[in-house]
């Protein structure tokens, strides 16, 4: 840095006053760009969060028969083309669960423990009549693992199919999707047990499958090739069957999520420009109170662009250290939703209970950007109003 | 040659004509005093030829440039390197000491400060302020404050010294060690000098004077 140049910041800034109400700036502004990057991260994070949560109970695509039942043979070789991970068929129904003196609606899921645990990386061991409630399930209905439940399913077969069935499961576990409402409704239990009971023999309903490639969860190429894959086969298979990407079943409120986060980032524009105010104000604390020697150091030999170059200096190492102070803040917010029990969300409101911060490093761009581009409106203020006094006039004025 | 040239200078305040069309010139090394009474122009006409104002008319040369055709930094320099100012009203920052006060045309100029404060130090012995130069401004009477603000015009050797009523706020008998003062520092430096003043008795420490009445040079 010119020597002239740091001579002028040295003077601006001399004086505790000085000093103390540029670390209020500082914070104030940091403050208001953490703002921002928090809601943008909040947002992405429940996205990412309720995504995660969908692949995880889901897969990436989910293949249900038009007709009802049907068996994994009768398509597999026309899945085989395709590029396909892990695969595996399941059988889900709706039906009560009974515990002591309480029941509930839930979606029963029938599973092949090795090969669903592969798709969606839980750590299920079912057999026979063991059941695994999701995790807000167990809790509601004060079970613990061990106890003894009642599954009631819709209609028994034979002379009695205008009655429900009822069969005796023992709690052996419980499982977390991340998401609220399927921790629950969800409960597993044994697909060749689920089978027998339908007498569905080798029969299921819903095929689960990932694709091969397509791990990051926020890549829209990930998306579109999931997409892709799921229009292909529902053609391939001429359209008797539907292929459902994961994130479908949340996605009016996935793209709302998307919509709210464009439309608060603009509304949050308000707080920079609060704290914008703030660094006018400092702006004008300064101009006040250091204008003997801005017009003093301009008469014995400052010219008007060193001096316009200090204060954009000025008003730029406020931005720089603001953004660098908030990056920080961002970190410790990131911190706080993760290991504070009181900023935990209320999953029957948001869905997904715990959140941490998504933040891509473009929207660090955007906002820093953003709040630059209203620094230099500010800096571009200043210098008008610098420019528009006469250094004698200014001397006169400022030292009679 | 001469130091300055000054063609047919006016300057006007809004309707308010200041200058009415000054020509004057003056060579290097002279010293000269420019009278009149308050609100004659003498100082408009200090502050034009010390780069601090710019002119509504008319052309100031100062060895063969012309003043309002050099850029912003050009001017800057001049005001930091070419001139020293010695101001009526001292203008010494109150929140530095003398010393500060003093290397501020240094420090702003990016010149080494170790050369400048032995100068500094040496004149500073003569002007027996040596031991006033870790105060503040406040802590001093106005002639020794009038003298810091002496010592911080010659801090870097100007060629050009400019006073605005370097007496004014001065007693007679510190008004005349001022003026010997500006006499002997200018001589020793090789520095013209121009004092502006409306106190007769200081004019009269000079043989070259020029008065003015009303915007105009009358002698």
């Amino acid at each position: 840095m010119h020597s002239s140049t740091f001579s002028i910041l040295k003077i601006l800034l001399s004086g505790k006053n000085s000093i103390k109400f540029l670390l209020g700036i500082v914070l104030s502004f940091s403050f208001s760009i953490t703002v921002i990057l928090a809601t943008i991260g909040i947002m992405d994070g429940f996205d990412v969060a309720l995504k995660k949560g969908l692949r995880k109970a889901e897969g990436d695509l989910k293949i249900q028969y038009r007709g009802g039942f049907f068996e994994l043979e009768q398509i597999e070789d026309k899945l085989d083309l395709h590029p396909i991970s892990e695969i595996t068929g399941i059988v889900r129904s709706e039906a009560f669960l009974i515990s002591k003196d309480r029941s509930k609606g839930i979606v029963l899921r029938g599973v092949e423990p090795d090969s669903f645990n592969e798709v969606t990386k839980f750590k299920l061991e079912l057999v026979e009549n063991d059941i695994v409630l999701g995790h807000e399930l167990l809790a509601e209905l004060g079970l613990s693992i061990g106890d003894e439940v009642v599954i009631v399913f819709a209609s028994g077969r034979g002379d009695h199919e205008q009655l429900p069935t009822l069969h005796r499961f023992k709690v052996v576990g419980d499982v977390s999707h991340g998401i609220y409402e399927k921790d629950l409704r969800y409960a597993y239990v044994n697909l060749t047990y689920i089978q027998k009971l339908f007498g569905l023999e080798n029969q299921i309903n819903q095929i689960l499958l990932n694709v091969e490639g397509a791990q990051k969860i926020d890549s829209p190429a990930v998306f579109e090739k999931i997409t892709t894959l799921g229009e292909t086969i529902e053609d391939q298979l001429n359209g008797l069957y539907r292929a459902i990407p994961f994130w479908i079943e949340y996605g009016g409120l996935i793209e709302a999520v998307k919509v709210e986060k464009v439309s608060i980032t603009i509304v949050l524009q308000i707080v920079v420009v609060v704290s914008i105010f703030n660094v006018l104000a400092f702006v004008m604390f300064l101009g006040e109170t250091r204008s003997k020697e801005i017009f003093l150091v301009e008469a014995l030999g400052i010219s008007k662009k060193v001096m316009n170059r200090a204060w954009v200096l000025l008003l730029c190492g406020i931005w720089g250290l603001s953004c660098f102070v908030s990056f920080f803040l961002v970190e410790i917010t990131d911190y706080g939703l993760q290991n504070l029990s009181m900023l935990e969300l209320p999953g029957d409101v948001y869905t997904v209970s715990k959140l941490a911060l998504f933040l891509e490093p473009k929207y660090y761009g955007i906002v820093f950007l953003i709040s630059l581009v209203w620094v230099l409106v500010i800096s571009a203020v200043t210098l008008y109003r610098m420019s528009r006094k006469e250094i004698i006039q200014g001397l006169r004025q400022e030292f009679s | 040659m001469n130091l300055i040239e000054i063609k047919d200078i006016k300057k006007n305040f809004g309707s308010t004509q200041v200058l009415r069309g000054i020509n004057f010139k003056f060579s290097e090394g002279e010293h000269w005093v420019l009278t009149g009474s308050s609100g004659s122009g003498k100082s408009t006409l200090l502050y034009l030829i010390g780069g601090l104002d710019t002119a509504s008319s008319g052309k100031i040369f100062v060895e063969n440039k012309d003043l309002s055709l050099l850029s912003d930094e050009v001017l800057a320099n001049y005001r930091n390197k070419f001139i020293g100012f010695v101001f009526q009203f001292h203008y010494l920052l109150p929140s530095m000491n003398c010393m500060n006060n003093i290397l501020l045309p240094a420090r702003i100029g990016g010149v080494v400060e170790g050369p400048v404060k032995d100068h500094i130090m040496c004149y500073a012995e003569r002007l027996g302020v040596e031991k006033l130069l870790t105060k503040y401004p406040y802590q001093l009477s106005g002639g020794e404050q009038q003298r810091i603000n002496l010592l911080r015009a010659i801090s870097l050797r100007p060629k050009l010294l400019l006073c605005d009523e370097p007496t004014g706020n001065l007693d007679s008998t510190n008004s005349q060690i001022v003026v010997k003062l500006l006499k002997e520092l200018s001589l020793e430096l090789g520095a013209t000098l121009l004092i502006v003043t409306h106190d007769e008795n200081v004019a009269g420490n000079f043989s070259n004077r020029i008065k003015m009445v009303d915007g105009r040079l009358v002698q």
